[in-house]
């Protein structure tokens, strides 16, 4: 097998090898003082890395970590609304779906009542004024008799026509009685 | 979500049911207005009574036996469709029903006139508005009889 070129064992060094190709590299490390040597040389370097980068991260004062806390705080706020009515719109936007639901929910309840209350039986009769139209005389239509009875009696009936419009008279006579029989 | 979907579903359906259940609907009112005028003829001097309207008093004259005129009584009733309205007269009583209105113009009515001495009438008639409708109810088969007249306007 060939011999490791130094970019594999920096893969290796790195966990970035398969297990095939791991597995040959320490083989060949393990045949191979000169490559173990440059792994090992590798691995010490990392932690020296490592360990530097903690001790800097260790070095920043809290005070610093601190102002950047507030920092951020601050940009929180300044979305913030100022103002009564400010605060009030801002209020109704974060609940607006909630504020819909009820009523809505509202409005069906108050429909389901609607249709559960007892019926008022009274009908309210709206007096219009009403009556017929009054046609100039040239205009109106014939008067027409559709029944008449005169019981006991005789009917005879009379249409009048003239500038004043139409008039029906009907003239009743008793009937004949014969006394005595 | 589910819930206000549902909600706004269950407003939807609700309100169109509940409008139905709502304030009655309003029907307006059909009716006339008649004029009865009650009149005793008879074979008099008297001529025509003044109280009497120049139209139906000379319709009145050319159209019946009776030479003198004198008006019993006169009234002005409101008559609801279907409810029919008896009136007292001076000698009997009248009672007037309303049917139905024909095309705004014309009113279809029955009169019933019990005159004096009980002589009865029935009449059904299509009508136009301010039209007369006449019944003279003589009293007896005399060749002058007096008649009990009653006169029927309505608009």
């Amino acid at each position: 097998m060939a011999k490791p070129s130094d970019i594999e064992l920096m893969q290796h060094a790195d966990g970035e090898l398969d297990e095939r190709g791991s597995a040959q590299v320490r083989t060949q490390i393990e045949r191979e003082a000169d490559s173990r040597t440059k792994v090992e040389s590798l691995g010490q370097m990392t932690e020296l890395v490592r360990g530097h980068l903690e001790m800097s991260a260790d070095d920043v004062p809290d005070r610093r970590f601190e102002a950047m806390w507030r920092e951020v705080g601050h940009a929180i706020d300044a979305e913030a609304p100022t103002g009564l009515w400010a605060r009030v719109t801002s209020w109704l936007d974060r609940h607006r779906g909630h504020l819909l639901t009820g009523a809505v929910s509202a409005g069906a309840v108050a429909a389901i009542a609607l249709m559960l209350r007892p019926g008022d039986p009274e009908t309210v009769v709206v007096n219009t004024g009403g009556g017929i139209d009054v046609q100039p005389a040239a205009l109106r239509l014939a008067p027409v008799i559709e029944d008449l009875e005169t019981p006991g009696g005789n009917g005879t009936v009379l249409n009048i026509e003239d500038d004043d419009g139409h008039m029906t008279v009907i003239v009743v006579t008793p009937a004949d009685t014969v006394e005595g029989i | 979500m589910k819930v206000r979907a549902l909600a706004i579903v269950l407003a939807l359906i609700s309100v169109p049911a509940a409008a139905d259940k709502l304030a009655p609907v309003q029907q307006p009112a059909v009716q006339v207005t008649c004029d009865l005028i009650e009149i005793w003829g008879s074979h008099g001097k008297g001529g025509m009574d003044a109280a009497i309207g120049k139209s139906l008093a000379s319709r009145l004259t050319s159209t019946l036996k009776q030479t003198e005129f004198k008006q019993l009584s006169t009234q002005s009733k409101t008559i609801e469709k279907k409810k029919p309205t008896t009136v007292k007269l001076g000698k009997g009583s009248a009672t007037v029903n309303l049917i139905e209105t024909v095309d705004r113009s014309q009113a279809r009515i029955t009169v019933d006139f019990t005159a004096a001495k009980g002589i009865k009438t029935s009449a059904q008639q299509l009508v136009s508005g301010n039209d007369w409708i006449v019944v003279a109810a003589n009293q007896s088969k005399d060749p002058n009889p007096d008649a009990h007249i009653l006169a029927v306007s309505c608009k």
